[in-house]
């Protein structure tokens, strides 16, 4: 139980993401869309992360619990690109992603 | 003392503030009071204390401008004024109409932009940024230009992601000399700002908006040095979101504050239902003036 008044919460995660791994939005971050850009808030370390569209498409097909496996074959019928280079892209905003407490693995 | 009107609130006043326009609406108990009273050196319960603001667990704000008056600000509708025994009327009531205004806005949930703000197109326009940025000369730019005056210092924004007002305070511009030189006729009337400081409130008559007006644009000045890096980039994003952030008036507040939802999150929620973000970077001259409105009218009207 973390003291009151203290934020004893680890920030940097370190994720680990396979094509087999479910991920999930984190339950306090809140999304906009301002100005024709995504912007994730974390009210809690009031902090606030701008995301590319690609990293916007990809946060708005994680509404709901998605595997990485599923994610890359979502992208791969919309964009003219190779299984490997999105597999690859995806991973590592998602770790990255992860890393912030933007988004958590479904154990 | 007649009950005045402040943001479309009820105020009754032991002060007079005759800045604030008279309440013409109907009876009711009063919005806000404030009233002449002892306020406490120290709160009971601070969570933050720094040498101007402490804040207590419950919100409650104990605010200080040492030789002018001490205030006590509760529950978003009382507030207790001790003023110093030598300090102007004028005095006290600028530090009430600003800072308390917008702690006073914080605790009723309104997000309380450091800007002055007017009305361009059926549109609230905001100029935002820290003291000294042009917010009031260039709202008098536009005054001069025909525009009516929403808001001076303190922009209240009440709203959702559908939609956001600016909800209109008095009607006062406070100026520097230079910018009341420049700007004022020989018809504009006018008090003295603070004792030793020059600057000059302008009364807007009929040139002051009384109605909320939907919020499409914020427009972030900054000052250049230089004429080449003179500027007005529009904003998206993370970056619009920052910038808007750093100019939410008395950031200690949220900051601090001990209970209820985030100032981040309200102000966030806001964002959505503004249309167009720029920065204004701009060569603080009074002469460059109506170049930088006409470039900002120019941008809204054009649809882009």
């Amino acid at each position: 139980m973390a003291p009151t008044g203290e934020d004893s919460r680890n920030y940097s995660y370190n994720v680990d993401v396979t094509a087999a791994t479910t991920v999930r939005r984190a339950a306090e971050i809140l999304c906009a869309d301002v100005a024709g850009e995504m912007v994730l808030v974390d009210p809690e370390r009031g902090q606030y992360f701008g995301l590319d569209d690609i990293a916007s498409v990809v946060w708005c097909r994680l509404e709901h619990p998605t595997s990485v496996g599923e994610l890359c074959a979502a992208l791969l019928a919309d964009y003219e690109c190779d299984a490997v280079t999105i597999a690859n892209d995806v991973i590592a905003l998602l770790e990255r992603l992860a890393a912030d407490g933007l988004i958590e693995a479904v154990p | 003392v007649t009950d005045r009107w402040l943001c479309g609130w009820c105020v009754a006043s032991d002060l007079p503030l005759p800045e604030l326009l008279p309440w013409t609406g109907d009876r009711r108990e009063p919005d806000v009071t404030i009233r002449l009273g002892s306020v406490p050196p120290v709160l009971d319960d601070p969570i933050f204390a720094g040498p101007v603001l402490q804040i207590a667990a419950d919100g409650s704000c104990r605010y200080e401008i040492a030789a002018v008056a001490a205030f006590l600000i509760r529950g978003g509708h009382d507030i207790v004024v001790q003023p110093r025994d030598d300090a102007p009327p004028s005095d006290v009531s600028t530090f009430l109409l600003n800072a308390v205004l917008a702690i006073l806005c914080h605790q009723r949930g309104l997000i309380p932009l450091h800007a002055s703000c007017i009305e361009i197109a059926g549109q609230a326009v905001a100029f935002a940024g820290p003291v000294g940025a042009g917010k009031s000369t260039l709202a008098a730019a536009a005054r001069r230009a025909g525009h009516r005056i929403l808001t001076d210092d303190v922009t209240p924004l009440a709203g959702s992601g559908s939609r956001v007002d600016a909800l209109p305070t008095y009607p006062r511009l406070r100026l520097w000399q230079d910018a009341w030189t420049a700007l004022c006729t020989g018809d504009d009337w006018s008090l003295p700002g603070r004792r030793g400081i020059a600057r000059y409130d302008l009364a807007l008559g009929s040139g002051f908006r009384t109605e909320p007006l939907a919020l499409t644009t914020v427009v972030h000045l900054t000052h250049v040095s230089d004429l080449r890096f003179r500027e007005l980039r529009e904003l998206r994003g993370a970056e619009a979101t920052a910038w808007l952030h750093d100019h939410v008036h008395t950031p200690a507040y949220p900051l601090r504050r001990g209970h209820g939802q985030s100032t981040l999150t309200t102000l966030f929620g806001l964002i959505p239902a503004i249309e167009r973000h720029f920065v204004l970077a701009r060569y603080p001259s009074l002469s460059a003036l109506d170049e930088s409105l006409e470039a900002v009218r120019a941008r809204l009207t054009s649809g882009s």
